[in-house]
């Protein structure tokens, strides 16, 4: 994302729904199930709640930080070894958790589709869409990505309402599901579904507006935590078993009951369609955002380079699990652990502690600092 | 359609000849072509008459499973697991109990108002919505109810 480019307020909010959404279409939705059962619905209210208030708290920070971001707010607070760390760690964030996710729905398309595909075949489809996209420039990827999330959240919306016939609302009771601490205390670890949250700290210089931060990050996750809750209803509702059968895109599972009569049938092929453009759409702005870190921290100046480059690592990174078995424990347990500490811990950390220093700062200088 | 006269599992597939319903508009009954196979799974049983017929099976538009009451009375959670696990069988597949070996129940089965015997059985069960007498059983219901703790699953009984 090149320093010119300015993104308005629902291309922003866009933006971090897009990597909720991509979550939801892969995996997140049977994690959250696996971990917390039928008090899946009040986890996901509980915990979209605490991530508001994260959020709200995060805007407040960063206003002491106009047009700043996270690199900046780190090389202000303990210098270029403290900035080029937390580059580096969200440039992992970014590169290798794209690789994963693009491992599992490439694994989950060759068993619907493609049974006898190798599957490095379906990766390097993905990439090239990346490598073009990102070639295209940003403004490309922020525009198509305002097309295509509409209609990806339509169709998880269409699946929870055309499923309506196939629910069994009983499956939300007990409401507490395991209780009242494995649902609240340690179902509070899945505040890390909301890791989209990650472009929060990376936004602020490209907004148009920044005085809408506060809205943006707000919207984007109250949308994320509806879209959750829809996905996880729906699955909850359907399935009573989902703990013990379907491994690969539980939603997808779920779109294969939709049927409008006799003639129309079969429209998780559409589903799927839709998904794979989102599925582009996510790893292009990963990419781009990636390369933009990359730039800041080691100012290299040719931009195509570092986009075939963090192509070339995310083919490569995408090919290191062995089997769908290291993908899926790579893209629950390592990417929860890795969102809680980098997104919520270590940034947090950051902002609070850049925040007190630029207090210091103002009190010995008397700077002129408004808030 | 699966039965079990033997320890290993007897699978019947029926499908209709191809290009058979495209040739002929009249109201003859398409031909279809039944072939029995015995293995000790499903997916052996489904490789083996890959083998024989020299092409490879898709069962995406198989419109319904016949298992014979023998069977499913000895158990059949494992075949139901196996055929869950199978992205190509779609929850709206029937599922049939029949009272005989279920080559027996296909071979007798012989649409009078319906050319294709593969929109047959996928119609048959519909009837439900109009008469009290059938049960539109899915193997996509039957399976989620199998794995429910405070269900019973159900499927259709029938003889030819």
């Amino acid at each position: 994302m090149s320093q010119t480019t300015k993104i308005g307020n629902i291309e922003a909010i866009f933006l971090i729904v897009t990597i909720m959404i991509n979550h939801i279409i892969l995996n997140l939705p049977k994690f959250l199930l696996d971990k917390t059962h039928s008090g899946s619905l009040l986890n996901i209210i509980f915990i979209t709640l605490i991530v508001l208030g994260i959020v709200y708290f995060i805007s407040k920070l960063l206003k002491r930080f106009p047009n700043m971001d996270i690199l900046d707010i780190s090389e202000f607070l303990g210098g270029k070894i403290l900035k080029y760390t937390i580059g580096i760690l969200f440039m992992i964030y970014f590169l290798f958790f794209a690789g994963v996710f693009l491992r599992s729905f490439c694994e989950s398309i060759k068993i619907i589709y493609f049974p006898t595909t190798p599957v490095m075949f379906l990766i390097i489809f993905f990439i090239i869409g990346m490598m073009m996209t990102n070639r295209l420039g940003t403004n490309a990827i922020i525009r198509a990505n305002l097309i295509f999330i509409p209609v990806i959240l339509f169709t998880i919306i269409l699946i929870f309402f055309a499923n309506i016939g196939n629910f069994t609302m009983q499956r939300m009771f007990p409401l507490l599901g395991n209780g009242i601490m494995p649902t609240f205390l340690s179902g509070l670890s899945n505040i890390f579904a909301f890791g989209g949250i990650a472009f929060l700290y990376f936004i602020p210089p490209y907004l148009k507006d920044a005085k809408e931060f506060k809205k943006i990050a707000i919207t984007s996750v109250i949308l994320s935590g509806i879209w959750l809750l829809f996905s996880i209803a729906t699955l909850l509702f359907i399935f009573p078993s989902i703990v013990t059968t379907d491994e690969i895109l539980p939603l997808y599972f779920a779109s294969r009951f939709i049927q409008f009569g006799r003639f129309f049938q079969r429209l998780d092929a559409a589903f799927l369609l839709i998904w794979i453009i989102s599925m582009t759409s996510y790893l292009s702005i990963t990419l781009s955002f990636a390369t933009n870190i990359f730039k800041k921290v080691t100012s290299f100046k040719y931009p195509y380079l570092i986009v075939y480059g963090g192509c070339l690592i995310v083919f490569l990174l995408s090919l290191i699990p062995k089997n769908y078995v290291q993908v899926h424990f790579l893209e629950t347990t390592i990417y929860q652990y890795f969102v809680l500490s980098l997104i919520f811990a270590i940034s947090l950390s950051i902002l609070i502690f850049a925040t007190f220093k630029r207090r210091k700062q103002i009190r010995v200088k008397g700077d002129g600092f408004i808030e | 359609m699966i039965s079990g006269d033997t320890n290993e599992l007897k699978v019947t597939f029926e499908f209709t000849k191809p290009n058979s319903s495209g040739e002929s508009a009249s109201s003859e009954l398409a031909p279809t072509i039944i072939n029995s196979v015995e293995a000790t799974s499903l997916d052996s049983a489904i490789n083996l008459m890959n083998t024989y017929v020299s092409k490879e099976i898709n069962l995406s538009h198989c419109k319904a499973i016949v298992i014979s009451e023998s069977l499913a009375a000895s158990g059949i959670s494992k075949l139901l697991y196996s055929l869950m696990n199978k992205v190509q069988i779609r929850p709206d597949t029937n599922i049939i109990i029949s009272k005989c070996f279920a080559k027996d129940f296909i071979q007798n089965t012989q649409p009078n108002l319906e050319n294709l015997v593969a929109k047959y059985y996928e119609i048959a069960p519909v009837s439900s919505e109009y008469t009290g007498y059938t049960v539109n059983a899915t193997i996509g219901d039957f399976f989620n109810q199998f794995s429910c703790q405070t269900c019973q699953p159900t499927a259709t009984l029938r003889c030819y």
